[in-house]
C-alpha cells in the first residue's frame, strides 16, 4: 500500500538522515584540509588509472583474450568475454572502494576526531573524489581492456567490445 | 597435370572405388583422374554408393579454394599458406567444360532380363557346337538371368562382359566411349595410365581383369591410334579373397553365390592368368587371411548387396596411389606386389608402418599417416561440432573467422555445400568405422575405431585430439579437449584474400589450414 501520505513521510525521513549527516562530514572537512583532500584526490587519481590500465591489459590479455570455445552453443565468446567484463569491473570497483578507504583511514586520523568506524565508511565512500578516482579506474579498465582484446592478434573476443568487420 | 584412369569391375572393385576416392578427398590424388565403374549389375549397392560419393566430391571439387593465400603473421606481415589441398583430383571432368562432369558407371544398354544363352546365342548353334559350349557350361548357366552380374561364374563372365563391352566401345552416352576418347587425347600427347581393380575370386571382376588390356589393344584404330597405345602403362589390384558372407540358395532366378568356393576360384583364376598373363606392368596382390563377414546376409547382388568396407579396399587405392606415383613405367616392366605386413615370421599387423601395401615399401609412408590424420580430424570435427550450429541458425555469422575473412563471401547461399560436406564426411568416417570392425582380427592399428562413431558433443570433444593410433606418435602433448585447441586455430585466421569466389570453397580451405595446424602440433609431427 503505497498511498501519498506514506510516500510524504519516507521522504520526510529520507531528509531528516541526510540532514543529521552533515556535521559529520562538515567536522571531518574541517579537519582535514581541502587543499590536502585535493592533493590525495589527484595521486589518487593517477594512481587509479595507472591500475585501470594496467589490470586491463592484464585482465584482457590473459583472461579474456583466452577463454574457451565451448562445444555447444555459440561460435564466439563475446556474450561471455563481456559477462565476464562486468565480474571485473563490479570486483575491481569493491576492491578499489576498499583499498581506498583503507588508504584513506591509514593516512588521515579520523580515529582522534571521535569518528567511529561506520562514520569513516560512510565520510569516505560518500564523498565525490572517492566516486571519481573508481570512475575514472572504471572507464580506463574498460578502454584498455577493448583496446587490447581489439589490437592482440588471434584474441578469442577481439570483436566483443569494439565491432569489427560485420561480414554478410 | 597428367590424367590418371581408373576402371573398377564389379562389386569389390566399385568398394575399392570408394576408398580412391576418400583418399582423392584427402589430398592423396591431386592429378585428374578418369573413372569407370564396369559393373553388369546395374543397380548394385556398392556402386551405387560409389556414384553417390562421386557426386559429392564433384560438388566439393567445384567449391573451389583460396589460391595463393597468405594469412596474418603473429606480430606483423602476411606469410603464404600452402595451396589447396583437399577435394583436388577433378574425376571425370569433361575437357573445356569443368564443371560438367561425364559419367563414372558404364551403363550397360541390354535387357536386364537377359539370359546367358541369349548373350552366346546358344540356341542358333550347331548340335555339334552346341556339345562344344556343354563342356564349359551347365544348363544353369546358360538360363542365368544377367540382372545382378555373373553370380561368381568366371566362365560366364568372360565372355558376356568382353561382348557387352565391346559392342558399347563406341556408343556415345554409355561411359565406355567418353573414357577411350579422353584416354586417346591424352595418348597423343604423353604416356597415361590405367589402373583397374578388381576381385580374382568373384564372377565380374575375375572376368574384366584380363579383358580390359585386350579390349583397348583390340579396339579398332578410328577409336584408338596404334601409336597411342604404345604410351600406355597399366596397373592393377587384383584382390584375392578377403571378405566372407554366409551361405545362401539358389534363387529362382540363377545359382547363388558362396564366398566358401573364393579360394578355388581365386586359384583357377590365378593359374589362368599365369598360362596367359593380362598384360599389365605392375599387378598388386591386395588380400587378407582374416575373411571377415562384410554382410550378414547372402545377397547375389542388386541394391541391397552393401557390403561393409575392408582394409584390403584401403591397401588396393594405395596401391592404386603407389602406382600413379611412379616416376617411371618402362614397357618392359613386369612387377608383382604382394600386400604383406609378415616381418621376420611375425605378422606385424595393418598398421602405420606397413601401408601402403608392405613393410618394405616406405614411400611416403608418412604422408598417409598425415593426410588420412588431418582429414579424419576435419570430418569429424565438422560432423560432430560445426554441421549442427551451421545449419540451425547459421551461427558462424557471428563468428570471428567468418567476419574476418568472408566479405562479400556468404555461407548462406553455399547451404547445400555444406550439406554436401555432412554427407562425405559422415560417409568417410562410417567407412572408417566399419574397417576397423571388418579389420578386428588383423591386428588393425591406424584409428581409434571406438571413437569415430560417437556423435555425443563431450565426448567427441575429447576424441577429437586422440583420433590417431599409433605408438610412435608421443601421446603427452595430445589435447583432451580438442573442440577449444582446434576451434581456435580456425578462429584466428585472417587471410590477406579471400582468394575465391566460394565461400564453401573458402570455408574448407581455411578448416583444413586449421586441423592440419592442430595436427602437427596435437601429435608431435615435425
Amino acid at each position: 500500500m503505497s498511498t501519498p501520505k506514506l510516500r510524504g513521510m519516507h521522504w520526510m525521513i529520507w531528509f531528516v538522515a541526510l540532514m543529521l549527516s552533515f556535521p559529520a562530514r562538515v567536522f571531518s572537512q574541517e579537519v582535514v584540509a581541502t587543499e590536502v583532500l585535493d592533493e590525495w584526490f589527484y595521486s589518487r587519481l593517477l594512481w587509479g588509472v595507472m591500475v585501470g590500465a594496467i589490470s586491463g591489459i592484464v585482465i584482457g590479455l590473459a583472461d579474456l583474450c583466452r577463454l574457451k570455445f565451448e562445444f555447444t552453443g555459440a561460435l564466439h565468446i563475446n556474450t561471455r568475454a563481456r559477462r565476464k567484463l562486468l565480474i571485473w569491473i563490479a570486483t575491481i570497483f569493491v576492491l578499489g572502494a576498499i583499498i581506498l578507504f583503507v588508504d584513506a583511514w591509514l593516512l588521515y586520523p579520523f580515529g582522534i576526531l571521535s569518528l567511529t568506524f561506520s562514520d569513516a565508511v560512510t565520510q569516505v565512500w560518500s564523498n565525490y573524489r572517492m566516486l571519481l578516482v573508481l570512475l575514472a579506474t572504471i572507464i580506463v579498465f574498460v578502454l584498455v581492456v577493448a583496446i587490447a582484446t581489439r589490437f592482440k592478434s588471434g584474441c578469442r573476443c577481439r570483436y566483443a567490445f569494439i565491432p569489427g568487420p560485420q561480414g554478410k | 597435370m597428367s590424367e590418371n584412369y581408373l576402371i573398377a569391375v564389379g562389386g569389390t572393385g566399385s568398394r575399392c572405388m570408394q576408398a580412391v576416392i576418400y583418399l582423392a578427398a584427402a589430398g592423396l590424388f591431386q592429378s585428374p583422374m578418369h573413372i569407370l565403374i564396369i559393373d553388369p549389375d546395374q543397380n548394385n549397392g556398392d556402386s551405387v554408393k560409389a556414384r553417390t560419393l562421386v557426386t559429392n566430391y564433384h560438388a566439393l571439387h567445384l567449391a573451389s579454394q583460396s589460391r595463393q593465400a597468405e594469412r596474418r603473421k603473429r606480430v606483423v606481415g602476411w606469410e603464404k599458406l600452402p595451396e589447396p589441398h583437399l577435394f583436388q583430383s577433378a574425376l571425370n571432368v569433361t575437357v573445356g567444360q569443368v564443371n560438367t562432369q561425364q559419367s563414372i558407371f558404364w551403363h550397360n544398354p541390354n535387357p536386364a532380363q537377359r539370359r546367358f544363352g541369349e548373350v552366346i546365342q546358344y540356341q542358333e548353334q550347331k548340335e555339334e557346337f552346341k556339345k562344344f559350349l556343354d563342356l564349359f557350361y551347365e544348363p544353369n548357366d546358360l538360363e542365368m538371368v544377367l540382372d545382378v552380374g555373373y553370380r561368381g561364374r568366371t566362365n560366364v563372365g568372360a565372355v558376356a562382359l568382353k561382348q557387352d563391352l565391346e559392342k558399347t566401345a563406341s556408343i556415345p552416352g554409355v561411359g565406355l566411349r567418353e573414357f577411350l576418347v579422353k584416354l586417346n587425347i591424352d595418348l597423343q600427347a604423353k604416356e597415361a595410365r590405367i589402373f583397374v581393380m578388381g576381385s580374382v575370386f568373384g564372377g565380374t571382376g575375375a572376368a574384366g581383369l584380363p579383358t580390359i588390356p585386350q579390349l583397348i589393344a583390340n579396339l579398332p584404330a578410328e577409336v584408338m591410334a596404334q601409336d597411342n597405345r604404345a604410351r600406355l602403362r597399366y596397373g592393377c589390384a587384383m584382390m584375392t579373397p578377403y571378405f566372407s558372407f554366409p551361405k545362401g540358395s539358389a534363387g529362382s532366378t540363377g545359382p547363388g553365390t558362396d564366398s566358401a568356393r573364393h579360394a578355388v576360384a581365386t586359384q583357377a583364376a590365378l593359374l589362368h592368368y599365369a598360362h596367359v598373363p593380362p598384360g599389365y606392368q605392375h599387378i598388386y596382390f591386395v588380400g587378407a587371411p582374416g575373411r571377415p563377414q562384410t554382410n550378414s546376409n547372402n545377397i547375389t547382388g542388386g541394391q541391397n548387396q552393401t557390403n561393409d568396407s575392408h582394409y584390403a579396399e584401403l591397401i588396393a587405392a594405395l596401391a592404386a596411389w603407389q602406382f600413379f606415383d611412379l616416376p617411371q613405367i618402362p614397357m618392359s616392366d613386369k612387377q608383382l606386389h604382394f600386400a604383406d605386413s609378415v616381418q621376420d615370421k611375425t605378422d606385424v599387423g595393418v598398421n602405420w608402418k606397413t601401408l601402403p601395401v608392405n613393410i618394405a615399401n616406405t614411400a611416403r609412408r608418412e604422408t598417409i599417416k598425415r593426410e588420412l590424420t588431418i582429414f579424419t580430424t576435419l570430418a569429424y570435427f565438422y560432423r560432430n561440432f560445426l554441421y549442427d550450429r551451421f545449419i540451425n541458425g547459421q551461427l558462424y555469422r557471428e563468428a570471428n573467422w567468418y567476419k574476418d575473412n568472408f566479405g562479400q563471401l556468404d555461407l548462406d547461399e553455399e547451404m547445400s555445400m555444406l550439406q554436401h560436406l555432412y554427407e562425405f564426411s559422415g560417409a568417410y568416417l562410417t567407412w572408417l568405422a566399419q574397417i576397423g570392425e571388418t579389420g578386428k582380427a588383423a591386428n588393425l592399428q591406424l584409428f581409434r575405431w571406438d571413437a569415430l562413431r560417437e556423435t555425443d558433443p563431450s565426448l567427441a570433444n575429447m576424441y577429437v585430439g586422440n583420433l590417431l593410433d599409433d605408438p610412435l606418435s608421443s601421446s603427452t602433448k595430445r589435447s583432451q579437449a580438442g573442440f577449444d585447441s582446434l576451434y581456435a586455430r580456425l578462429d584466428k585466421l585472417v587471410l590477406k584474400q579471400p582468394g575465391t569466389n566460394s565461400a564453401a570453397g573458402l570455408f574448407i580451405f581455411m578448416l583444413h589450414h586449421a586441423v592440419s595446424e592442430f595436427c602437427r602440433e596435437n601429435y608431435v609431427w615435425r
